[in-house]
């Protein structure tokens, strides 16, 4: 079934991702991405593979589509379930965008939060004020994301085995 | 699309072994893949591991150094303790103490051997032992009264002795904390370092950051190298290979180039080396030259320099005399301008002063004068006064009189009545005696007159008495208002006294301000006497100057004499000189023009050389399999060219307001959606606005 989402989505799938990102979607369904962002060097990101999942719907690419972390994240603009607070995602959306572009604004998002809207007050506050202290918890995620990769890469295996 | 290296990964399990295997396995192109994320995190937990690793090492032996210093610490302690014992034994035995009941305390509190105590109890312990051995010791001095010298002086050497150590240790304890700091900054540096060093070793970061890794570069560099080499060898190959008649062509012409190159190579050579020779002609020239000019300064300078050396010398002086002789006259004007003001402010102040003294003396003396007039106008008032008093003290008298008077009138009155009495008694008594009535009304006739007359003189006594006081009344409110003005006419006077004082006083001031002005005169005197001395040693000094600039005059002459001399040998030189110089130009015209020459030749030899890189290019272009190029090419093409939106159908539809191109479905689709903004800039278009494009 090709529906014009879909097609505009295997074009993305051609689009080659940026550096330090990995997208691909399910293998059953095409409109289910699971994407993983290496944190950028030289931030307390660095080294963690965060996992994203991205849902697409019909209205796509019309509509943006749902960005989830996976992975637990500390940053001023993810909320505690791993949604997004990030503007294209919402509305500044355009048809033009695509997966890559999507994950090049998350990836950037990480070492640039926007504090005047904070999702998650208390990770804000400790970025304002308390630089090593917020990079301690930041790193504290970044191991945390190693251990969870793992797990979910596993059992994907095993699914698949 | 790599579910099956995934799948083959796995199964693989995850020993080093493995990770090593998974490394070389790494996919050098394309996106990432799911395994080389995995790769990333192993390594980034390997990593991550290293470093934690150092840390705990690091605290081991940060463990280990301080367990050392405790047990050193501890056995110090233990021998202190020791000491401190023997010590007060030592004390109790030598020195002979009366409390010998307290002896045995001591005694009894140092039985426990330290090693059981906690460290707590310990140090309890040894600060009872210190007061205890401080009581000791002050009860000896108590005991042996007063302390030897000796042992003063000891204390007092121990005390400066202890006094350094402490300011030392802090030294040393300060420089430890520098140190230490220091140690921790490298400390931190080096683990930077060593996170630095890992990350760059690691492959899967390359590979994450897209920097296409070395192994790519390598591939790629030995490749270009092979390709240069075979370019000798490209006719052979070509033969042999035979692949296509493009390939062959090419290498044909490439080697053409090849052999015009050379050519050119051999001309240009040719060429440097006529250079080279021109240039080392041209360098022999100028050293020539310079001899030449050389010689000339030499031979000028010999002859002239001395005397010029000299000259200027003289001339610098005359310079240097002038201008102190200026300097001088300045001096010397700028001190008489000083004088002159000075005495012109000396004159003027003195007017002034004097001015103002006459003024106010003038002033103070007629008010000096009206106050002696206002003084004797009172006195006299007083005298007036004075006798007006005595008058009426002495019309007082009179009034006593008077009333001596009214008392005689009343006397006189009651007689009267009396008699009147004693002649109605008379009357009654009488009646008979006709004759007697007779003559007693004579006697009453003549009494009853002389009556009247009595009442007569006492009206006329009332009368005067009545005048009289009435004239005493007013004598008295005239003395009454005599008095008053006596005051105030004392009053007058005593402020007239006081305005006298003050005038006295002013009169002093005064003086002393004469005086002092007067000195100010005799300073502004001597002043002017040493500046006219002054004056008088310049006036001196300018004459010796001028003397001295009369027979400088003379050398000045003398000198310019032989400097123009000088100046025409000078000349002829520099005539010589000119020569020389167009020779040299001429030289150096060849010279530049040689050099032209070899600059358009090494432009001919670089547009060749481009040449023969673009041969180069084409022929590795034709070489390398272009088909994955074309790939690419074509991709991106067809990204151009498809709709950016759905990327099924062709761009068909521009949008006019903003010019961005989209398929007509969906742009369609957009305004019947009600989304009438271009999805690449959010401008708003409409319906009219869309135009269909012909590609």
């Amino acid at each position: 079934m090709s529906t014009p989402a879909r097609r505009r989505l295997m074009r993305d799938l051609k689009v080659d991702p940026p550096d330090g990102v990995s997208a691909s979607p399910l293998t059953d369904n095409v409109m289910i991405w699971n994407a993983i962002i290496i944190g950028p060097a030289d931030t307390p990101f660095e080294d963690g593979t965060f996992r994203l999942s991205i849902n697409f719907d019909e209205q796509y690419p019309n509509k943006p589509p749902q960005v989830k972390f996976l992975s637990t994240m500390f940053h001023p603009n993810v909320y505690a379930s791993g949604e997004l607070c990030l503007d294209i995602l919402q509305n500044r959306w355009s048809p033009t965008f695509d997966v890559a572009s999507i994950l090049t604004s998350v990836q950037s998002l990480l070492n640039d939060p926007n504090i005047s809207s904070p999702a998650n007050v208390e990770a804000a506050n400790l970025y304002k004020d308390h630089t090593s202290q917020y990079a301690k918890r930041v790193r504290e995620t970044v191991e945390k994301s190693w251990a969870d990769d793992l797990m979910d890469n596993e059992d994907d295996d095993e699914m698949e085995e | 699309m790599s579910e099956k290296r995934e799948l083959n990964d796995v199964v693989n399990g995850s020993d080093q072994t493995q990770k090593r295997r998974k490394v070389d396995e790494i996919s050098e192109d394309g996106p990432l893949t799911q395994e080389d994320v995995v790769y990333f995190q192993k390594e980034a937990i390997f990593r991550q591991m290293n470093l934690y690793r150092s840390k705990v090492n690091q605290v081991h032996k940060q463990m280990q150094t301080l367990d050392e210093q405790n047990k050193s610490t501890n056995s110090k302690l233990l021998v202190l303790s020791n000491w401190i014992d023997q010590f007060i034994e030592f004390i109790t035995s030598v020195v002979p103490l009366k409390e010998l009941e307290s002896k045995s305390e001591y005694k009894i509190l140092f039985t426990d051997s330290p090693n059981d105590i906690k460290d707590n109890e310990f140090i309890e312990s040894l600060n009872q032992k210190k007061t205890q051995l401080s009581d000791l010791i002050n009860k000896i001095i108590q005991n042996s009264g007063a302390i030897p010298d000796e042992i003063k002086e000891n204390l007092n050497t121990i005390n400066s002795k202890y006094h350094d150590l402490k300011i030392k240790n802090q030294k040393i304890t300060n420089e430890y904390s520098l140190l230490k700091k220091n140690f921790d900054n490298l400390t931190i540096d080096f683990q930077n370092l060593v996170k630095t060093s890992d990350r760059l070793n690691s492959i899967t970061l390359k590979r994450a950051n897209g920097t296409k890794s070395e192994d790519v570069s390598r591939a790629d560099t030995p490749k270009a190298e092979q390709l240069e080499i075979s370019i000798p060898k490209d006719q052979a190959e070509s033969q042999l290979n035979s692949n296509g008649i493009n390939n062959t062509v090419n290498s044909d012409e490439v080697e053409y180039l090849k052999k015009q190159v050379d050519e050119f190579k051999a001309t240009i050579e040719a060429q440097q080396k006529n250079i080279d020779e021109n240039l080392e002609l041209n360098k022999s020239l100028n050293s020539k030259l310079v001899e030449a000019t050389t010689k000339n300064q030499t031979s000028i300078e010999s002859q002239s320099t001395v005397d010029v050396a000299k000259f200027e010398d003289l001339t610098n002086e005359h310079k240097d005399l002038n201008i102190k002789y200026k300097e001088i006259i300045q001096k010397h004007d700028s001190l008489l301008e000083r004088y002159n003001a000075l005495e012109s402010e000396k004159s003027s102040d003195n007017d002034l002063l004097n001015s103002k003294f006459e003024v106010e003396k003038q002033s103070l003396e007629s008010n000096f004068g009206k106050l002696e007039f206002d003084l004797i106008r009172i006195r006299t008032a007083r005298d007036e006064l004075l006798s007006k008093i005595s008058v009426l003290e002495a019309e007082k008298s009179g009034l006593e009189v008077t009333k001596q008077l009214q008392a005689l009138i009343e006397a006189q009155k009651e007689q009267i009545e009396t008699i009147s009495l004693e002649k109605k008694l008379e009357d009654k008594i009488g009646g008979s005696d006709i004759n007697d009535v007779e003559t007693l009304k004579k006697n009453n006739t003549i009494l009853t007159n002389e009556l009247k007359e009595f009442e007569k003189a006492f009206k006329n006594l009332q009368n005067t008495n009545i005048k009289k006081l009435n004239s005493s009344v007013d004598s008295e409110t005239v003395i009454n208002k005599l008095k008053i003005e006596k005051t105030k006419a004392d009053q007058k006077y005593f402020a007239a006294m006081r305005s006298k004082d003050s005038i006295l006083q002013e009169n002093k001031t005064l003086k002393a301000q004469n005086g002092k002005l007067n000195e100010l005169i005799q300073n502004l005197k001597d002043s002017e006497a040493l500046s006219t001395s002054r004056f008088e040693n310049l006036d001196k000094q300018l004459k010796n100057l001028k003397k001295v600039e009369f027979f400088r005059g003379h050398e000045v002459d003398r000198y310019v004499q032989q400097i123009s001399e000088l100046e025409k040998n000078y000349k002829f030189e520099l005539n010589r000189n000119k020569e020389i110089q167009t020779l040299l130009d001429d030289f150096k015209g060849k010279n530049d023009e040689l050099l032209k020459l070899k600059s358009e030749y090494s432009i001919k030899v670089s547009k060749l050389e481009s040449n023969v890189k673009t041969q180069d290019k084409l022929i590795n272009r034709f070489k390398s399999t272009g088909v994955l190029e074309d790939q690419n090419e074509a991709d991106s093409f067809r990204s151009l060219i498809y709709c950016s939106l759905c990327s099924k159908n062709w761009k068909n539809t521009a949008i006019k307001v903003c010019g961005h191109v989209f398929c007509e479905e969906c742009a369609k689709e957009r305004i019947a959606a009600r989304m009438r903004k271009c999805p690449s800039c959010n401008k708003q278009f409409s319906t009219n606005d869309l135009l269909t494009i012909h590609l």
